[in-house]
């Protein structure tokens, strides 16, 4: 995959972002996975926080884009078992740390493209986390091979997908929709699923992953995935010029706060955690469409874990961080670092006891 | 010949440079290349004379021949083989 393949990838995605948010999206966030996760588990009842409920259509064309186009390209490969509940808790760790931020690392991308200086404190901290991953796989850490599956175990999240989209279109009422807040800010359906579809498919081809790119460059100083990266922010920042949606600085920033310290920290949970899964929350959506349960079960821990945040307090508002988010942000840390210290101790003792066996 | 070895773990794929370079097998480690999955992982390109399947570890996913530019499989340990 060549360089510039990544970076036109990255320029359509972000073209396609700063339209979603003229077309009604909030401000930078064209595309947001941990936001709209968060919005869908309010959709369907998971929590009560009233101004962050909708069904994003984004999310269901993300999943179904990658899927349709990995059976196009028979590429749908149905795997999983490499330690699923550990990645449930990874996941949902993960959506701690977004959510303390305000954004997964897609949204830190188009918040720095929309001049907001706070996502560049959460790009040191999502370096930082990514670092700390990048030591544990370099010191032995794996989360144990996967395994094929029936096409059914790798089917299942798409199919859920449609029977969300189908909910929406058909059945609205059973869901809870915000009439004020973020969650009443959305682009026309049919153009947020079609967004959705086109940039899961260029994601499907390319592999864009924003812990990818700085992995790939900690570990083989590869600057491919992160031409992708890169990509986004410049275009998001022209787009944000033309369409008038620029701002400069820390205050004033739209859903975000600037509450340096844990906009650093939220974003090294997010960046610790998602090496340790192999991708970021967009990765993780694109992998599921492709047939992979582990990262569907990522996929759940996080939409229960934005459940969780607004449940106990724990994501953050325009008005900065909780107590309570503090709280699991830290535990985040610790659980995170003890499930990366566990998965590379008892690989090397694993290695010990079995020696290596070829295969015919 | 050529070939490039896939893994289960970027750890898998360094212990397996590691016991390369022990047997003096020139080799590389990489992201994987696009065609040949869609996952994101590390692999090792290597030449050697000799056989691959006395090098297969439990770490190693696939290894694929490299030839003229293209791919074919010359071991496959996807599938449950336990």
């Amino acid at each position: 995959m060549k360089k510039w393949t990544l970076a036109l990838a990255g320029a359509v995605i972000g073209v396609i972002a700063v339209l979603l948010t003229v077309l009604g999206n909030p401000g930078n966030m064209g595309f947001c996975i941990a936001c709209f996760e968060r919005d869908i588990a309010g959709a369907l009842h998971l929590h009560s926080a009233e101004v962050v409920q909708y069904m994003r259509p984004e999310i269901i064309g993300l999943v179904l884009g990658a899927f349709l186009i990995a059976i196009a390209k028979k590429e749908f490969k149905p795997q999983g078992g490499s330690s699923p509940v550990t990645r449930f808790v990874l996941g949902f760790f993960v959506m701690v740390g977004a959510l303390m931020f305000l954004g997964c690392p897609l949204r830190m991308v188009l918040r720095l493209g929309g001049g907001d200086l706070n996502a560049v404190v959460g790009l040191v901290g999502f370096v930082a986390g990514i670092g700390a991953g990048v030591f544990f796989l370099n010191k032995g850490f794996s989360l144990k091979r996967t395994y094929r599956q029936t096409i059914a175990e790798g089917a299942w999240l798409p199919v859920i997908n449609v029977a969300f989209f189908a909910l929406l279109v058909a059945f609205p009422s059973v869901l809870i929709f915000s009439t004020s807040g973020p969650g009443a800010s959305h682009a026309p359906i049919w153009i947020s699923l079609l967004a959705g579809l086109v940039v899961g498919a260029i994601a499907q081809r390319t592999r864009l992953c924003m812990v990818g790119g700085i992995r790939d460059v900690l570990l083989f100083k590869d600057w491919t995935l992160l031409c992708g990266f890169v990509a986004i922010i410049v275009v998001a920042l022209i787009g944000n010029l033309i369409a008038g949606k620029f701002l400069f600085g820390f205050a004033g920033q739209p859903v975000a706060h600037t509450d340096g310290v844990w906009n650093f920290l939220g974003m090294t949970l997010v960046g610790f955690g998602s090496v340790l899964l192999g991708g970021c929350p967009l990765r993780q959506l694109i992998l599921s469409g492709e047939g992979n349960a582990d990262s569907s079960i990522s996929v759940v821990g996080m939409l229960l874990g934005a459940a969780f945040c607004h449940n106990f307090k724990l994501a953050s508002s325009g008005e900065g961080p909780t107590a309570n988010g503090k709280i699991a942000v830290i535990i985040g840390l610790v659980v995170v670092t003890v499930i990366a210290v566990v998965y590379t101790f008892n690989k090397k003792k694993a290695k010990a006891e079995t020696p290596a066996v070829p295969v015919a | 010949m050529e070939y490039v070895a896939t893994f289960f773990s970027h750890f898998g794929a360094m212990q397996f440079a590691r016991k390369l370079k022990r047997e003096d097998i020139a080799c590389q480690i990489m992201p994987v290349p696009r065609q040949l999955s869609s996952s994101c992982g590390s692999c090792v390109k290597f030449s050697t004379k000799d056989g691959v399947l006395a090098l297969v570890d439990e770490e190693v996913e696939k290894i694929y021949r490299l030839e003229n530019g293209s791919f074919s499989v010359a071991v496959d340990r996807m599938e449950r083989d336990e």
